[in-house]
């Protein structure tokens, strides 16, 4: 039973990691939202963004702020699985005998940074993936869990396409969340450039512990949903689908497959974590609607109409949320 | 201005709930619900016989109720919440009072809902928790409030609407002790009495149907008194007829020569048969025991037996149901102003049945005590009396005194002078008729109305 005093304590704790981060990050405060949202969530964050828009920074912001193991992977065409999830090594033993010892890969820290999952082989992102859905990973027939809480988020560059292997609909469904990071605003990179370059960037403080993570993990799935909240959500999503026969014109011109219900699923969790960093106790349409685009845009698959005229996806998600009523 | 807004949307939403009444889905409801009620009574019906109509009326509001209720939780549910998500729209709070309603209508116990109710609480200042989260009522106590509803309505609709008739009428258990009773009696005549006592025993045949009939309820209430009176009727006529036959032969024996009786005595015993004193003629005979040479006086013992039994059954019944006397009094058309005044009826002590005493003494006569036959203790007569004058033997006293004038009217019947060339009297052979018809009459099945012309056709045949 959470008491009162012990959840307004959590939700400070939110309102400081968000604090200690901008310490660090300037702007994209939306984006810092969103990925904590996703952390509150459990769910896996994919960032979209060209470089140096500080996607790394901001997750390993992230990870001292929550005390979490951070550990980056730079995803290159000759990485193997074997380079992510480890592998077993021959070890001499003082006595001269041999034995396998496994060795760790980078994915048993706790967030990590797949930083340009693209560039993988196909084969390396599946590991990487299988990791991020089970929260187990296989080597030589032992199976070995990864330490809770675990996040993955991925960047993907969106200008170099030469030599890149874009990830599957289906691997990318299992993403809770898909973040664009945008250039900054003209007095945010003016302050970007002060914080940068007269000083060194300040350490950030631990401001909670794993358990307690894991606790408002816990606590965010308990936020109550009203049915027409539930029911908007879910609207919302077949809206998505050209052929549930609730689809918008948009969509049913230029989608090939809407959003599966994993989207829904994503919509819930996220209203739930979005409303308890907000403070609240319940999950508004509001709620929904803000992070309907994270949630929904990459679980959009355009027909080839929506490819040639360069459809964006988040263009059809706000028509969607446009046309859907609140209330039926 | 929060709270004129609240206001404002409930007495909205208020004007739209009245038309719940209407909707197909109560009147659905209400026909499955009165249907299940109706089964269920007519299956508990197979194995308990229902003592009145009352329990299907109750079953049926119940399900009235019940109905209802049904329409008005879901009612309730749907626009109280409608008006919480509208209060939610109009005031900004984000869907706060309407999650926190629905969450706690639905009863879904959530740790964090009381803190979601302060939350909304709290962005209502000044509102009270009433105006915002609609009382709910019927929470615990709504079952007693609809039981007490339906027991109301089957109150008022008793004055207003008549219980159908569905051909097995629902008596009180005391026509079914009444029926009994009359039955048992009636039965017992016909076993001791079947040659001596023609007279007695058609009656008891009877008066053994019209036991039957109270008893299995085949009877209308009106029906039942209509069948008292015109069975008193029978019996009033029997028993003058009986009377004058025994005047008849104490005449002849008057003449007869020899005979101890005492002339004196014998004058008076005619006397009180002219003047129709039955108990006066009871306790002559008590004195002067003339059972065994004229049958005519068992006979006239066992028919006043059936007589007072019929009359306190009567009376019983009609103080049961609190009728008050009318002119419709049957025992009028039993001649003798004794009979008429019981102290039962008018409290006068006028004859011998004015005095419980001798009333004792006359029954003890006939070989019942006089707490045995009912009438004697009104209403708070049980037919456990009967029973337990089984088990101690009394009323095979009446049964042995029956026998006695049995055997007597054959020795009479063997000494009697016979004019009658054919062997067979002509009212012998009328009562053997109507004895016949009687067992015909209790063996079939034949509509009462017909039943009444049957007796009514023998009735007009009877020799004066």
């Amino acid at each position: 039973m959470p008491d009162q005093e012990r959840i307004k304590k959590f939700q400070k704790q939110i309102e400081d990691i968000i604090n200690e981060v901008k310490r660090i990050i300037v702007g994209q405060e939306k984006i810092i939202d969103e990925v904590l949202i996703a952390i509150l969530s459990n769910g896996h964050v994919l960032l979209e963004g060209v470089p140096g828009l500080g996607k790394t920074l901001l997750v390993k912001s992230l990870s001292q702020a929550l005390d979490l193991k951070f550990c980056r992977i730079q995803f290159t065409p000759d990485l193997m699985p074997a380079d992510i999830i480890g592998t077993n090594i021959i070890m001499q033993g003082e006595d001269g005998r041999r034995f396998f010892e496994f060795q760790k890969g980078p994915i048993f820290a706790q967030i990590i940074l797949a930083d340009e999952i693209n560039r993988a082989t196909p084969k390396t992102q599946s590991a990487l993936l299988e990791a991020m859905q089970e929260q187990k990973v296989t080597v030589a027939g032992v199976t070995r869990s990864l330490e809770l809480p675990f996040f993955v988020l991925a960047t993907q560059n969106p200008i170099e396409m030469e030599g890149t292997y874009p990830l599957p609909e289906a691997q990318i469904d299992r993403f809770f969340f898909k973040l664009k990071i945008e250039y900054p605003y003209p007095f945010e990179l003016k302050e970007i450039v002060n914080r940068t370059t007269i000083q060194e960037l300040p350490t950030l403080n631990k401001v909670i512990g794993q358990s307690e993570l894991r606790q408002i993990q816990f606590l965010v799935r308990d936020i109550p949903v009203a049915s027409h909240v539930l029911d908007y959500a879910t609207r919302l999503v077949l809206a998505t689908q050209p052929g549930s026969g609730s689809a918008t014109q948009k969509v049913q011109k230029y989608v090939r497959y809407g959003s599966s219900p994993r989207g829904a699923q994503a919509l819930i969790f996220a209203g739930k974590a979005r409303a308890f960093t907000k403070k609240r106790f319940n999950v508004s349409f509001a709620d929904i609607r803000q992070i309907a685009l994270p949630a929904l845009r990459h679980r959009i698959l355009l027909n080839f109409e929506g490819e040639t005229e360069r459809v964006d996806p988040d263009e059809l998600i706000k028509n969607v949320i446009e046309l859907v009523p609140e209330r039926t | 201005m929060k709270t004129k807004q609240i206001l404002a949307l409930k007495l909205k939403e208020f004007s739209r709930r009245y038309h719940f009444l209407r909707t197909e889905k109560c009147l659905v409801n209400w026909f499955l619900c009165t249907l299940s009620a109706y089964l269920a009574l007519l299956l508990f019906d197979k194995f308990v016989s229902l003592p009145s109509a009352w329990p299907l009326f109750f079953f049926v509001f119940c399900g009235l109720g019940i109905a209802v209720y049904l329409i008005l939780d879901r009612q309730q549910r749907i626009s109280f919440f409608w008006l919480a998500s509208q209060i939610d729209k109009k005031l900004g709070l984000e869907e706060r009072v309407s999650t926190a309603w629905e969450y706690q209508s639905r009863k879904r116990p959530k740790e964090l809902i009381q803190f979601l109710t302060k939350d909304a609480l709290c962005h209502l200042q000044g509102v009270r928790a009433s105006q915002v989260f609609p009382c709910r009522w019927f929470e615990r106590g709504k079952y007693v409030i609809y039981l007490l509803i339906g027991i109301s309505l089957v109150s008022f609709s008793s004055y207003f609407l008549p219980f159908p008739s569905r051909g097995k009428i629902d008596f009180s258990d005391l026509f079914q002790e009444e029926g009994q009773l009359l039955m048992n009696l009636g039965q017992k005549l016909i076993r001791r009495g079947e040659e001596n006592l023609e007279r007695a025993s058609l009656l008891a045949l009877e008066m053994r149907e019209l036991g039957k009939d109270i008893y299995y309820k085949n009877l209308q209430e009106e029906q039942i008194f209509q069948a008292y009176h015109q069975l008193s009727q029978e019996i009033a006529a029997a028993l003058k007829k009986t009377a004058a036959s025994l005047l008849e032969k104490l005449k002849g024996r008057r003449e007869e020569k020899g005979r101890a009786i005492d002339e004196n005595q014998l004058s008076k015993l005619m006397e009180a048969l002219e003047k129709e004193d039955y108990q006066g003629i009871n306790d002559f005979l008590q004195q002067y025991p003339l059972q065994e040479q004229i049958d005519e006086i068992g006979e006239l013992q066992a028919l006043q037996m059936m007589e007072k039994t019929l009359r306190k059954s009567y009376q019983r019944s009609k103080e049961e149901l609190g009728k008050k006397e009318s002119d419709q009094e049957p025992w009028g058309a039993i001649s003798g102003k004794k009979m008429n005044s019981l102290p039962a009826e008018n409290g006068k002590d006028d004859g011998y049945s004015s005095s419980e005493e001798k009333e004792r003494d006359f029954l003890a006569d006939l070989g019942l005590a006089a707490g045995s036959l009912p009438g004697n203790t009104s209403s708070n007569y049980k037919k456990e009396k009967i029973i337990e004058l089984e088990e101690k033997g009394e009323l095979s006293k009446v049964e042995s005194q029956l026998n006695q004038g049995y055997f007597f009217m054959r020795l009479l019947q063997g000494i009697a002078d016979t004019s009658d060339k054919s062997g067979l009297s002509a009212e012998e052979a009328f009562f053997s008729y109507k004895k016949e018809m009687m067992n015909r009459l209790t063996e079939e099945r034949i509509p009462l109305s017909y039943k009444e012309q049957i007796k009514k056709y023998f009735s007009s045949l009877e020799p004066e």
